[in-house]
């Protein structure tokens, strides 16, 4: 009798987990913003961001971006039809990431680079780089702080055959992580100071001493 | 004449009939002996009733419902805790303040949660919190602490190797970090910033 008593008690709390689990939006999987008073997204609209990172899960491109582009869509207080659309942009342009930076780049790279193709660079610009940098160093160093430094200079207007030509200088020079923040910070101090973005880039790029090949140096 | 007087008047002869019928009414009821057996055998059915009905019985008892109604909540409460309490409690700010020493993004770490610490000057702001994909976008998931000078905030956050993108919350409204470089995909009108930790080199 004491464990019908008990096995109907553990039944009876295991039920009420489930409805509070159920109940929890944040905690459903897909991984999904939690509920903190702003929009929601519909039922359907998670469905269709779940159907979107299982199809790039299945050609192993990672998901988890997606999902956080939703969750910023909705603190950001963008409707709908604006974080589905963001979503799918960037689930393609993951892709595109992907097929101009090689099926070995890393989450890192491949978030970065689908920022640059969004902000005005193009896939060509992207493999330019990879391939610079498999002149440098083979595939032991990562893109991702030269692409982060290449979508903060778009970012900043800069035109895209500019900026990518100044990040692959440094690239070429196997210049480490701090040069790229330095020429990064460098460029937005002109450009706060009231220099155009490419006056900002030039003046930049002439400090700088060139190689034989008439690359940027690194300082 | 009141009608108190009235009822006084009246009194014995309704005593007389009451007591009678109060006798009447104490006699014994005769039933029949074939009526009486089944009674009892259903009475003796029911004491020595299934297992299912003594559960369902149980159940409705009041007291031991509310022990069980309670025992339910106790087990709901700590599986919850345990579920949903364990994330949230590796991110929180003082732990990672008490815990561990600050420092810049590694480069070179694989795999290791590097522990990177936000600033932002907002000395009029009330509220400070960090958000970004780290939390989910949560608001309310990392507060940050005022500085002792009054003018900064700051929060140290372990975060794994690769690129994460963050913004913060400033009395409510959501501003890019000025010394980070910018994530560019600002879909939402708010732009976010950038912070890179470890990865392949």
């Amino acid at each position: 009798m004491r464990i019908a008593r008990l096995t109907f008690t553990l039944l009876l709390g295991s039920a009420c987990v489930r409805s509070m689990h159920a109940q929890r939006p944040g905690m459903v999987p897909g991984a999904f913003p939690p509920a903190d008073g702003r929009t929601q997204l519909s039922t359907a609209a998670r469905q269709a961001i779940t159907r979107l990172g299982d199809s790039l899960r299945a050609v192993r491109l990672p998901d988890a971006p997606l999902y956080s582009k939703a969750a910023e869509g909705v603190l950001k207080g963008a409707d709908e039809t604006r974080i589905l659309a963001a979503v799918r942009t960037l689930a393609r342009e993951l892709g595109e990431a992907r097929a101009s930076l090689g099926a070995n780049a890393d989450e890192a790279e491949l978030t970065a680079g689908a920022s640059a193709l969004h902000v005005g660079a193009t896939a060509a610009m992207l493999a330019q780089l990879r391939d610079t940098q498999r002149s440098a160093d083979g595939d032991n160093r990562s893109l991702a702080v030269p692409l982060v430094a290449l979508v903060d200079l778009l970012a900043r207007r800069v035109p895209a055959p500019m900026a990518t030509a100044a990040i692959d200088s440094l690239v070429a020079q196997r210049a480490p992580a701090e040069d790229f923040a330095a020429f990064r910070a460098a460029v937005k101090d002109d450009i706060l100071a009231g220099r155009t973005p490419e006056a900002a880039v030039r003046a930049r790029t002439l400090g700088l001493p060139h190689n034989s090949e008439g690359r940027v140096r690194a300082p | 004449m009141s009608h108190r007087d009235v009822g006084n008047n009246r009194r014995p002869v309704e005593s007389e009939t009451i007591d009678r019928v109060i006798t009447a009414l104490r006699e014994p009821v005769r039933v029949r002996p074939a009526w009486r057996a089944a009674l009892l055998a259903g009475i003796g059915d029911q004491s020595n009733g299934s297992s299912a009905s003594t559960v369902a019985r149980w159940s409705f008892r009041p007291v031991t419902a509310l022990a069980a109604a309670i025992a339910c909540m106790m087990v709901g409460a700590t599986l919850a805790a345990f579920l949903f309490g364990r994330p949230q409690r590796d991110q929180s700010a003082s732990d990672v303040l008490t815990n561990l020493t600050a420092t810049m993004p590694m480069p070179g770490e694989h795999g290791t949660a590097s522990v990177v610490r936000f600033v932002v000057v907002a000395p009029h702001a009330s509220r400070v919190s960090l958000v970004g994909d780290f939390n989910r976008w949560n608001p309310a998931a990392m507060p940050m602490r005022r500085s002792a000078d009054g003018r900064s905030w700051l929060l140290d956050v372990p975060l794994t190797a690769g690129r994460h993108v963050y913004s913060f919350s400033v009395d409510g409204d959501l501003t890019a970090d000025p010394a980070a470089p910018q994530s560019g995909d600002d879909d939402f009108g708010v732009p976010s910033s950038v912070v890179l930790v470890g990865g392949k080199a």
